[in-house]
C-alpha cells in the first residue's frame, strides 16, 4: 500500500486513488472525511474552529469554509457532489475546563454537523467528543476510518474503525 | 490575520531570552528533585500552524502541563513529558520504587507532576518578569495525558483565531546522570505579545 498523505492542522487534501490520508493528534479539532463511493475521490480536512465568518483567512482552518472548499476540490477531480458521504472524528476536551466557552470541541462538532446537513451530505459515522485525542487514517480502498487513541484508564479501548 | 516576521537579530535576542528563562527553570527543577539537569540549546522559530506537527517530538504519549499569562504578556508555557519520563519523575517526587507493571498515571502522580510543572514554569516566568520589569502572573496549571499533537492543539486553536503562525520556543531539560527523564519546554507567546517582547529586548 502507498504511504499515507499526512495533513497538518488547518489543512485539507484530496486523493483520487487508494492512497490513505491521515492526520495526527486531533484534540478539539475535527477531522472530516468526505468520499464519493462511485468515483473513488476522497478528501480529508483538519479544522480548528467553527466559523470563518467574513474574515480573510486560511480556509482550511474553519468548518464553514473548509467543507465547501473540500467539496469544490473533489468536484474538480470528478466527484459527484450528490453521492458524497462523510465520516468525522475529533472534538474532544483534552483539558478540563469548567468554562463552557472553552469547550471548543463541542462547538466544532456542532458546526461540522450543521454544515454537512446544509450541503445534504450523509454523515455515515462519527466518533466525537470525549476526553481523548485521536489520530485518524482514512483508507479509500474500503472507506474505513481507523482511529487511534491513548490509554488513559485501564479499560480504555485504544483503536477502532468506523 | 497578523503576519509575523522575525529577522536574524531578533531571533538571536529571543533565543537569548529563552536561554535565561530556561536556565532559571532548569535550576528550579534541579533543586526540586535534587538531580543535575542538562539543558539543551533553546530554539526560537516562527512556524506555520500546519507545520507545527513536524516540530514536536513524535512520542506516542506525553504528559502536557501548561500555564497561561493573561494580562501583560499573553503567552503559554507548556511542558511535554514523555510517558516513561513522567513515571520516573513521579517516582522521584513521591520517593517510591519504580513499578513497571503500572501503565496508568494515578491522580497523585498527576498532581505531583502538575506541581512540579508549576514550579518550573513559574521560575521561567520569574526570570522574564525580571528581564522585562513586568509583573507576569500565571494562571493555575492545567494537565493532561495524551498524544503531543492533541495536547498542543488547545494552544494552537487559541492562537489560530488571530494568526496563522506561531512563535515557538523549545528547549530540552534532561536528567544528567542516569538520563532517566527528559522534559520538552515550550513557550508560545500570543501574537500581540511578540511586539512587546521584541520591544523589551530592544530589537523591535
Amino acid at each position: 500500500m502507498k504511504d499515507a498523505v499526512v495533513i497538518g492542522i488547518g489543512d485539507y487534501t484530496v486523493v483520487t486513488d487508494n492512497t490513505p490520508i491521515t492526520t495526527i493528534g486531533l484534540g478539539s479539532c475535527i477531522g472530516i472525511v468526505l468520499y464519493d463511493p462511485t468515483t473513488n475521490v476522497s478528501g480529508m480536512s483538519h479544522i480548528m474552529l467553527p466559523e470563518i465568518g467574513v474574515k480573510k483567512d486560511k480556509i482550511g482552518k474553519y468548518a464553514d469554509s473548509a467543507i465547501p472548499a473540500l467539496l469544490e476540490e473533489m468536484k474538480k477531480v470528478g466527484a459527484k457532489i450528490e453521492k458524497i458521504q462523510a465520516k468525522i472524528a475529533g472534538g474532544a476536551s483534552i483539558f478540563d475546563f469548567t468554562d463552557d466557552i472553552l469547550k471548543i470541541g463541542d462547538r466544532n462538532a456542532k458546526a461540522v454537523r450543521d454544515i454537512l446537513k446544509e450541503f445534504n451530505i450523509r454523515l455515515v459515522n462519527k466518533d466525537i467528543g470525549g476526553k481523548r485525542g485521536r489520530t485518524i487514517t482514512f483508507y479509500p480502498e474500503n472507506k474505513e476510518l481507523f482511529i487511534k487513541m491513548v490509554k488513559k484508564e485501564p479499560n480504555d479501548i485504544c483503536e477502532k474503525t468506523i | 490575520m497578523l503576519e509575523m516576521k522575525i529577522n536574524k537579530e531578533q531571533k538571536d535576542a529571543l533565543q537569548e531570552m529563552a536561554n535565561i528563562g530556561a536556565g532559571n527553570a532548569s535550576t528550579a527543577l534541579s533543586q526540586m528533585i535534587q538531580r543535575k539537569i542538562q539543558m539543551g540549546i533553546p530554539k526560537a522559530e516562527l512556524i506555520n500552524l500546519e507545520d507545527v506537527t513536524n516540530h514536536i517530538e513524535k512520542e506516542q504519549e506525553v504528559v502536557g502541563i501548561f500555564l497561561r499569562i493573561s494580562k501583560e504578556l499573553p503567552s503559554y508555557v507548556m511542558l511535554l513529558i514523555p510517558k516513561d519520563s513522567a513515571f520516573s519523575i513521579a517516582d522521584e517526587l513521591l520517593q517510591r520504587q519504580h513499578d513497571s507493571s503500572v501503565e496508568i498515571l494515578s491522580e497523585i502522580d498527576k498532581s505531583s507532576l502538575s506541581e512540579l510543572g508549576n514550579v518550573i514554569m513559574c521560575a521561567f516566568f520569574d526570570s522574564l518578569s525580571e528581564l522585562f520589569q513586568m509583573s507576569l502572573i500565571p494562571g493555575p496549571p492545567k494537565i493532561a495525558y495524551d498524544m503531543p499533537d492533541a495536547i498542543i492543539d488547545y494552544v494552537l486553536i487559541q492562537i489560530g483565531q488571530v494568526a496563522n503562525q506561531i512563535l515557538f520556543f523549545n528547549v530540552d531539560l534532561k536528567e544528567e546522570d542516569k538520563k532517566n527523564f527528559k522534559i520538552d519546554m515550550l513557550l508560545i507567546p500570543e501574537p500581540q505579545s511578540i511586539d512587546i517582547i521584541l520591544d523589551k529586548l530592544g530589537v523591535k
